[in-house]
């Protein structure tokens, strides 16, 4: 037992053992819908897009779906053409609506006072191009840097710009001669809600009275909810248990005006059906994980100040010869780091063409199953799996009638299991049935091969083939492992199409994936173990036969 | 053992052209391997809960007359366990309809306002059927340009369609009498992404099968006995296709895998028996053939058992994915058996009974 300790094969294949169960119960598996119920789309746009697009279009899809409420969606691309969103939703109509906001493009609004400033519409361009200034600058040592997004407005946009920022600066001190200035704040919206009345209850409006402006800097500037909700030109109503009879006949009244009422997610059930009863659409928003439920349920997506330049400090008036109405205007950050200023960019960007594609969305294909169905599968997997196993072994017992042969096969098998597994985990793969079915496959040609490395060492311990029985345990290995590795080198390239040429076939991908691993895992470490430890078995077998004789 | 021996072995090779010609008639002509939802576009719902299994008959009846399907299936799927039924229907005829109507839009060429009434009337029938509301119909009329009329048209229609499904599902419940309770799977296939799926299917097989044919003859260097190799796999897909005519399984993503299975266990006993046979300098080619096969079940056998024990575990569980799986690996594996020992083995040992002579 030792001496098989000491091969450099047997202790590669422990120690990858043991990384694989490190791994599983560290890091875990992820699973995709079908074990953990939900939704897949799959998205076909109208043409390929240039491979350089492809991040663009999924980070406006994961936009889109994330102004819809949703958080957690997994977005991936797959070929020049399809697109994959998972999501752990699977309430038919949720999935219809959602379905719908994945088609359509966000309405942008640039906000000031409560005034429109500009649309998405009114942006001419967006230039993408460096030279113009577009892009990051780190500014120091620490990685702090700095973004700048130019784009130009139409004529009357950049006109109506101009008069609406006339003068929005006021001076507010006196540094290294000139003036220090502070301006007045543009809000971007995505689908300003300016059909709803707000209903917030206590707790979360005192929470949030006042919010950063922008969220993911810790050291951020202030500003106050009423300040964000003004921006929308609604009614909002403060609640705690119960409707006041004036906020009700307030709500009633404005029902004339406005058709939803979008609540937190803290007011009391009876208050909604108030709601519901008036004749309001009652839309509850929760407040996000990470986040500000006034911005969720605003649709506000950043805040954005105005400069002393543009706010045209220096000219008297809007009829002066000095005033200015630019076309080109920038907006400028910073961020602590180069990763987190791209990402800042990139969401802008992203807002300021309103999630627009580059190429229609052609179709989408959905896939839903309940969560309660994903766990019954999951569960059914395992324990045919099990059953797989134990068949498996039943048969070889009485094929081979040698208890120490089948023992070596199992072990075998099931750490190509557990090998597997954990390779997926490393990969971050999300497990679906027919992950389950190519790991089964490679388990399969697994049991085949062991089997022909058993035949082939047990070859020549019967006296009627004894014409081979000079051959050394070691060749006898070397002659199975000609089989195996022939065997192992087509399946593998069987299978490196559906991954090579990534056309859409994003389901056979796992399939693919864990049949080329079993394969490579099989050919060059578990059998070569295996029949290490089957050589050391039919070794010491032919000892005891030979003594009995 | 010697179950090849010199006088049989050259018969042995008729059967498995005869069931490579009745596979053939299986898959092609009667009963058919068609295409699956995934291949070719359109609905599947499968309910699953706990109760008497559902009317068959009726529940067709009242689809049909209710949403005047085309195509409508509904098959029974029912284990020890639990109740389920799996319906499978075409898109909505209004929905497909309008679909048509709309590609026969000119945007360039026709004026706002009739673009307008032209949807507002091929609309008009979803409208009927309650797919879409009036509101919907009527905001056709706030648009000022036509590349955004022409967005929501294509937005209006795709709504249509989940509301659509929405309703099937909805009414098939309440035709079951379900709550909550039931356990839904839906999956709505668009036709692009079923022919993209064929296109992309057909590609990567032929690919497969190229890089495949190379690799043997890289192993082994001889072209016969590479070339029975690739024939031998080819005819246990052709009796995995047959297996899936017989049950009625269509062609699909659960399927196109399984077959891809088949090749690996094909490959296993055949690259077994050609290695074993091409480098034999012992024994004489029958004995050598014979103790090869002697391996060679034991493999298939064991898969097979296997097999079969999964086929019979989930169709307890009715895990439909896996037993649809496991029953074609079965047929897949009959045909490995007859495919390597009936024409393989006899073909090469004619092969090499003739190299010997040759070398004589």
């Amino acid at each position: 037992m030792k001496s098989l300790l000491k091969k450099p094969i047997v202790i590669l294949w422990l120690l990858i053992l043991a990384l694989s169960v490190i791994l599983l119960l560290t890091k875990g598996l992820q699973y995709g819908v079908d074990f953990s119920g939900g939704t897949s789309f799959s998205i076909v746009l109208e043409n390929q897009v240039a491979p350089e697009d492809m991040p663009r279009v999924v980070s406006v899809i994961n936009s889109r779906l994330d102004w819809a409420g949703l958080k957690d969606a997994k977005v991936t691309s797959s070929g020049n053409q399809y697109i994959t969103a998972q999501l752990a939703e699977s309430d038919p109509d949720e999935i219809a609506r959602l379905k719908n906001t994945l088609l359509k493009q966000g309405k942008f609004e640039s906000i000031i006072d409560g005034d429109v400033l500009f649309v998405g519409e009114d942006i001419r361009t967006i230039y993408k191009d460096p030279a113009k200034g577009y892009g990051i600058q780190t500014m120091d040592k620490s990685g702090a840097s700095q973004w700048v997004l130019p784009f130009m407005l139409s004529p009357e946009a950049s006109r109506r710009f101009a008069e609406m920022t006339f003068h929005k600066c006021s001076p507010v001190g006196y540094e290294n001669n000139s003036v220090v200035y502070d301006c007045e704040k543009t809000y971007f919206f995505i689908d300003r809600p300016t059909d709803a009345i707000f209903i917030i209850d206590n707790e979360t409006y005192l929470e949030e009275k006042q919010v950063p402006v922008s969220p993911e800097v810790v050291t951020s500037e202030m500003v106050s909810f009423d300040e964000i909700i003004s921006q929308i030109n609604t009614d909002y109503y403060l609640v705690s248990d119960n409707l006041s009879e004036e906020q009700v006949s307030k709500i009633q009244e404005d029902f004339s005006k406005y058709q939803k009422a979008i609540v937190s997610s803290n007011v009391p059930e009876s208050i909604r059906k108030q709601l519901t009863d008036i004749g309001y659409k009652v839309v509850i928003i929760n407040k996000p994980e990470n986040g500000y439920w006034i911005w969720e349920a605003t649709g506000l997506k950043s805040i954005i100040s105005l400069t002393e330049g543009v706010a045209n400090m220096s000219a008297p008036s809007t009829t002066s010869a000095s005033f200015e109405v630019f076309n080109n205007l920038t907006i400028t950050g910073t961020a602590s780091s180069k990763e987190e200023a791209k990402s800042r960019l990139d969401e802008l960007l992203v807002i300021l063409e309103s999630g627009s594609l580059p190429i229609p969305i052609e179709s989408i294909s959905t896939e839903s199953i309940s969560p309660f169905l994903g766990k019954e599968f999951l569960q059914n997997s395992l324990w045919i799996g099990l059953f797989a196993l134990l068949t498996v072994a039943l048969v070889l017992f009485i094929r081979y009638k040698v208890f120490n042969l089948i023992f070596p096969i199992l072990i075998s098998d099931f750490s190509e299991l557990i090998i597997s597994l954990g390779f997926l985990s490393l990969i971050q793969f999300r497990i679906d049935l027919a992950t389950i079915a190519g790991i089964l496959a490679a388990i399969g040609t697994g049991v085949d091969h062991e089997i022909i490395i058993t035949d082939e060492l047990l070859k020549g311990t019967k006296e009627e083939e004894a014409s081979s029985n000079n051959l050394s345990l070691a060749a006898k290995v070397r002659n199975a492992f000609f089989i195996i590795f022939a065997a192992v080198a087509t399946v593998f390239v069987t299978m490196l199409p559906i991954i090579f040429f990534n056309v859409g076939l994003s389901k056979l991908v796992g399939f693919a994936i864990t049949v080329m691993f079993g394969a490579v895992l099989g050919a060059f470490i578990t059998r070569p173990a295996f029949a290490e430890i089957a050589k050391f078995v039919v070794a010491k077998h032919e000892l005891k036969k030979s003594k009995k004789d | 053992m010697k179950v090849i021996t010199e006088k049989n072995y050259k018969k042995l090779m008729i059967l498995p052209f005869l069931m490579a010609i009745i596979c053939l008639i299986l898959i092609f002509v009667s009963p058919k391997v068609e295409r699956g939802i995934d291949l070719k576009g359109g609905n599947q719902l499968i309910l699953r809960y706990d109760g008497a299994p559902v009317d068959q008959l009726k529940l067709e009846s009242s689809l049909k007359e209710k949403y005047g399907f085309q195509e409508l299936s509904i098959r029974e799927t029912t284990g020890p366990t639990s109740t389920g039924v799996i319906i499978e229907y075409s898109n909505s005829p209004e929905i497909e309809t309008a679909k048509e109507e709309r590609s026969k839009l000119d945007y360039d060429n026709t004026a706002l306002v009739d673009l307008k009434t032209t949807s507002k009337s091929f609309l008009a029938p979803l409208l009927a059927k309650n797919y879409l509301s009036q509101k919907d119909l009527d905001e056709i009329d706030s648009f000022t340009s036509k590349e955004d009329l022409k967005v929501y048209i294509n937005e209006t229609i795709i709504l249509a369609n989940n509301n659509f499904n929405n309703s099937i599902v909805n009414f098939v419940k309440s035709e079951l009498n379900l709550g909550d309770e039931a356990r839904i799977q839906t999956r709505e296939i668009s036709a692009t992404l079923g022919s993209d799926f064929i296109r992309s299917s057909i590609k990567v097989g032929i690919i497969a099968f190229v890089l495949l044919s190379f690799v043997i003859f890289l192993f082994f260097r001889e072209i016969i006995p590479s070339g029975l190799i690739i024939f031998a796999a080819t005819f246990d897909i052709l009796a995995g296709l047959a297996g899936m005519a017989i049950l009625g399984l269509p062609l699909s993503l659960t399927t196109i895998p399984t077959l891809l299975m088949l090749v690996g266990y094909s490959v296993d006993t055949d690259i077994l028996l050609s290695t074993k046979l091409l480098k034999n300098r012992t024994d004489d080619v029958f004995a050598a053939t014979n103790k090869s096969m002697k391996t060679g079940m034991t493999m298939t056998i064991t898969t097979l058992v296997t097999v079969a024990v999964m086929a019979l575990i989930s169709y307890f569980m009715q895990m439909t994915v896996i037993l649809e799986i496991a029953s074609i690996l079965l047929f897949g594996l009959i045909g490995d058996i007859i495919s390597t020992w009936f024409f393989n083995a006899p073909a090469l040992i004619t092969y090499v009974q003739r190299k010997n002579k040759n070398k004589n």
